[in-house]
This record gives C-alpha cells, sequence and structure tokens, in this order.
C-alpha cells in the first residue's frame, strides 16, 4: 500500500482506516521520530509530535488532493506539527536567517570557525564539534544533509523536505555553503 | 553542469559513500570526514531514539479513539454491561415475584374463561370479609359465589365509586358489560408446596 492508497482508505474510514494507519505508522512513524529527534526534540517530545502528526493526517486525509506526492504532503504535516510543537513551547527561533546571495561570501568570511582546533584535534573531532554547532543552528539542514549521507535521492529528499527536484538540489547546494564556516579550517589539519 | 554544479554533484556524491577519484581531494576529504560525523552523531541520536513500537501504537489508537477518529473495536461497542445488567434486573424481579410460572399456572393471575380477575390469597374467606366491607361502603351489592378448590367468585355493577375502591386495594378489574367479576383463590397445593 503506497502512501495515496494510504490516504485513500483513511478517507474511507472503518476497517479501511484502522489498517491504513497501522500501515501508515509501520511505514513512517520511525523516520518521524528520527527527524524530530534529529531537529531538537527530547524523545517524549518526539513522540507527542509523532501522535500529533497523525491524528492531523486522519483528521485531514479528506483535504487530500492528489496534487503532489502523498509522501510530501505527510511530510509537511511532519513538518507543521514540528513547528506547531516548538512554537507552542515557546522555543521556536527563527535559527535561519535569509542571506542574499551576494553577502553570503562576506558572511563566509566574517563568521569565525565556531570550535577552535589544535593541531591535535584530528579531522574528524574537528569537524563532528563542526557539524554539532551546525546542527543545533540550523537543525533542518543537518538532517538533510544526513537523508544525503543515507543516499536517497534528490526526489526522496525533496518529498521528505516539501521542494521540488530543482529546489532540493539547490537547497542541498546551499547546506554545503552553509555548513563551510563551521567544517572548512577542519581540512587544513591535514597539511600538519 | 557549471564548475559550480559538478563541485556540489562530487560533494555530495562522496557525502553519500561514492567519492569520484577525479574530483577534488580537499572537497573529497571534507565530505568523507562530514560523512563520519554525520554517521556518528546519527547513532547518537538513535540511542535516544523512542521506538515506533507496538506500545507507540496503541497510544496513537487510544488518542484516535477518543478524538473520534477511529472506532473502538466491536466487542466494546455492543451495549454488553448495560445488556447484562438489564438481564439480571430482570431475573431478580421474577425470582421476588415467585419464579417463573409455568403453563398451568398462567391464567391464574388474570382472566380466564369467564374473564374474572382472579386474586391469589392464602385466606380467600378473610380477605372476602375485608372486600365486602369496602364494597358495600362504597355502595355495592357484591353476589358471592363459593366455587370448588375453596374459590370465591364476586360479581357486581363496575360503578365508578366500586372501581375506585378496587383501585386503592391496587386491584383494577376489567368490566365486562358494565359488570366486574373477582375470583378469590388459594394458592394451588403444588405452588404452597413450592
Amino acid at each position: 500500500m503506497d502512501e495515496e492508497e494510504i490516504i485513500k482508505c483513511i478517507c474511507i474510514g472503518g476497517r479501511s482506516r484502522d489498517a491504513a494507519v497501522k500501515t501508515l505508522y509501520y511505514d513512517q512513524a520511525q523516520t518521524m521520530l528520527r527527524f524530530f529527534a534529529s531537529q531538537g526534540a527530547s524523545a517524549d517530545e518526539a513522540r507527542d509530535i509523532l501522535q500529533n502528526t497523525m491524528v492531523k493526517i486522519v483528521r485531514s486525509a479528506a483535504s487530500f488532493n492528489g496534487d503532489g506526492a502523498a509522501k510530501a504532503w505527510l511530510w509537511q504535516i511532519a513538518r507543521n506539527c514540528l513547528l506547531d510543537f516548538h512554537q507552542q513551547n515557546s522555543r521556536m527561533s527563527r535559527r535561519e536567517v535569509t542571506v542574499i546571495p551576494e553577502k553570503w561570501a562576506e558572511l563566509v568570511e566574517t563568521t569565525a570557525a565556531p570550535q577552535v582546533c589544535s593541531a591535535a584535534m584530528d579531522i574528524d573531532a574537528c569537524v563532528a564539534a563542526g557539524l554539532a554547532t551546525f546542527s543545533a543552528a540550523m537543525p533542518e539542514r543537518a538532517f538533510v544533509l544526513g537523508l544525503q549521507m543515507d543516499g536517497l535521492s534528490i526526489d526522496a529528499i525533496g518529498q521528505q523536505i516539501g521542494r521540488s527536484i530543482a529546489a532540493t538540489k539547490e537547497y542541498l547546494s546551499q547546506c554545503r555553503k552553509k555548513i563551510q564556516p563551521f567544517i572548512a579550517h577542519c581540512v587544513d589539519l591535514l597539511s600538519n | 553542469m557549471t564548475t559550480e554544479d559538478l563541485s556540489d554533484a562530487q560533494w555530495l556524491a562522496a557525502l553519500a559513500g561514492q567519492a569520484d577519484p577525479a574530483a577534488d581531494k580537499a572537497g573529497n576529504l571534507q565530505a568523507a570526514a562530514l560523512r563520519r560525523a554525520l554517521q556518528a552523531r546519527r547513532q547518537q541520536i538513535e540511542q535516544d531514539l523512542p521506538q515506533a513500537d507496538a506500545a507507540l501504537f496503541q497510544q496513537l489508537q487510544f488518542r484516535l479513539r477518543r478524538e473520534g477518529l477511529m472506532k473502538p473495536p466491536l466487542w466494546q461497542q455492543l451495549p454488553v454491561w448495560g445488556l447484562a445488567a438489564s438481564l439480571l434486573l430482570g431475573a431478580s424481579v421474577l425470582l421476588q415475584q415467585g419464579g417463573w410460572l409455568g403453563a398451568e399456572d398462567a391464567d391464574r393471575l388474570r382472566g380466564g374463561s369467564d374473564q374474572a380477575t382472579m386474586l391469589l390469597v392464602n385466606d380467600p374467606e378473610a380477605r372476602l370479609v375485608e372486600l365486602l366491607a369496602g364494597l358495600r361502603a362504597a355502595g355495592a351489592s357484591p353476589q358471592v359465589e363459593r366455587q370448588a378448590g375453596g374459590r370465591i367468585k364476586l360479581q357486581m355493577a363496575g360503578d365508578p365509586a366500586v372501581l375506585d375502591y378496587l383501585a386503592s386495594q391496587r386491584i383494577e378489574p376489567q368490566l365486562v358489560q358494565g359488570q366486574v367479576s373477582l375470583i378469590l383463590s388459594p394458592p394451588s397445593a403444588k405452588a404452597l408446596q413450592k
């Protein structure tokens, strides 16, 4: 049963809905929990957000009009629930600021390395420290880099982050640029 | 593909574990180091990550039922407990009234071929005295007929005063052509043995 069929069965109700909810849960819940945790949610918070997401999916399944990928629609709800959760807990902050591309180079130059790296620090430790800071500052971008690390296709990543293939390519390119201030200096350790 | 696009593609490929040997060495090294860091971070997250197991699914089902988005199992939908309570109540009322009656006892309480109202009393003669006193006070002149088995039949006009008096005795007789017939009967020997 693919995501579109799941949504259709949820709309039908009764036993079809029960089966669809079960399939949806066992297909997506673990990945969603991982996503929520990677975005800074604790284990309990991740459970709550997952439950809210599932309830919202069931409640609004009838509003899915079939335009676009069903999986992207499901993940849009997951992201919205995460956002709602952060807003409700007054912990939401706009961690990412929109940067004008022309100004990006200037920002890279003026952004100090977040961690002091010594020659004794190997490249892995340096990159891990940079990634930790980057993840705290831009958790969604760190999550997307994780999806790329998993070897997911651009299309699959796009479905999870609600972007088209072209937009996802651009987003990944931006992720590469945005992590540089946090890890670029680590490569220098290789020459030492 | 522009140089920047190529560079991005090679860096992302290296991040996915498929480094291009022709790509910039530093870029590949950085991507490989980031890959290891992401894997380590993933392992760290997985350690604290709740499992999407059956227990969590049960909690979800409970929430969906509570919000009316999922029906409870069939056995929970049936009014089993209400039905059981009603049956128990009915059974207890029947027992208090002397238990189930056999077919032969059915017409002893109400009606019969002559459409008289039959009253089961332990002492028909004593009850007759009480009723006659009340009925005469209400202006009635009942005809009294003693029958086999210790039964006593009373017949009188069904005047409103008579009906009022009988109602005060919790007797609601059937009116047949303006006449009221009552039969006072002792419980049968069989019933007494019970």
